[in-house]
């Protein structure tokens, strides 16, 4: 089974857009066909996203699907700490690394992300990047669907 | 921890393949199953339910996605402050 680390964009554009690879992704999670790796820190993020945007209900239902996900881990943040000062200064912001620890901490495959900066970092080297449509493609092995940035 | 200790009937059938997935390995034991195979029937309920209401949602144009991406970032930065002053 594949493992990856899915970033904070991917969950809220597969929640949202309906043509996209992004939902592609959620899709083959809820198959049971990937592992993920949840952090805290994410579903930090991605709740306060949500709650900001679209109301606390709504919040709620992501915070259940969230606790949910099949073969999902969640990695927290006395796990993901214990890499910080490895790789802080591949990281040019700060705020990005306890994605990218958790990726570590979890020992995984891929990080899929459409925040083209991050994986622009010197911790590229390091961290095996990809967009939705990239990682629908080459590990799923579907056909990915054309859009903006491959989300 | 707390956990409920929920009786489930099954039919036989249904038992006789748990036990086969138990034993080639893929589950540790049928409690392990149930769990799992609850979590997936949430995920899937949830999962229907927001591809129902984001039906009509027209596709994200680029400046859409800078924007999420901007207010991701905006999140991000407020939320390692409370980490950063917690765990380090």
């Amino acid at each position: 089974m594949h493992t990856a680390y899915f970033d904070t964009n991917v969950y809220i554009i597969g929640i949202l857009q309906p043509n996209s690879n992004s939902r592609l992704i959620l899709r083959e999670i809820n198959k049971g066909n990937l592992k993920v790796i949840l952090s805290d820190y994410l579903i930090d993020e991605v709740l306060a996203w949500f709650k900001t945007n679209k109301g606390k209900d709504f919040a709620s239902m992501v915070r259940l699907y969230m606790m949910s996900l099949p073969s999902s881990e969640l990695i927290n943040d006395f796990e993901w700490s214990v890499f910080v000062d490895e790789w802080k200064s591949f990281v040019g912001d700060i705020d990005d690394l306890p994605h990218i620890c958790s990726y570590f901490a979890g020992e995984l495959e891929y990080f899929v992300t459409a925040n083209r900066r991050l994986t622009e970092m010197k911790i590229k080297e390091h961290v095996n990047f990809m967009s939705a449509k990239k990682f629908i493609e080459e590990v799923c092995g579907f056909e990915g669907i054309d859009t903006v940035k491959g989300i | 921890m707390n956990e409920d200790v929920d009786v489930v009937r099954l039919p036989a059938k249904d038992s006789a393949l748990i036990n086969r997935f138990i034993k080639a390995g893929e589950f540790k034991n049928k409690s392990e199953f149930i769990t799992y195979a609850v979590k997936k029937a949430i995920n899937e309920v949830i999962l229907r339910e927001f591809e129902e209401k984001s039906r009509a949602a027209p596709p994200m144009a680029e400046k859409d996605v800078d924007k999420l991406l901007t207010e991701i970032k905006d999140i991000r930065k407020k939320l390692w402050e409370g980490y950063a002053h917690r765990v380090f």
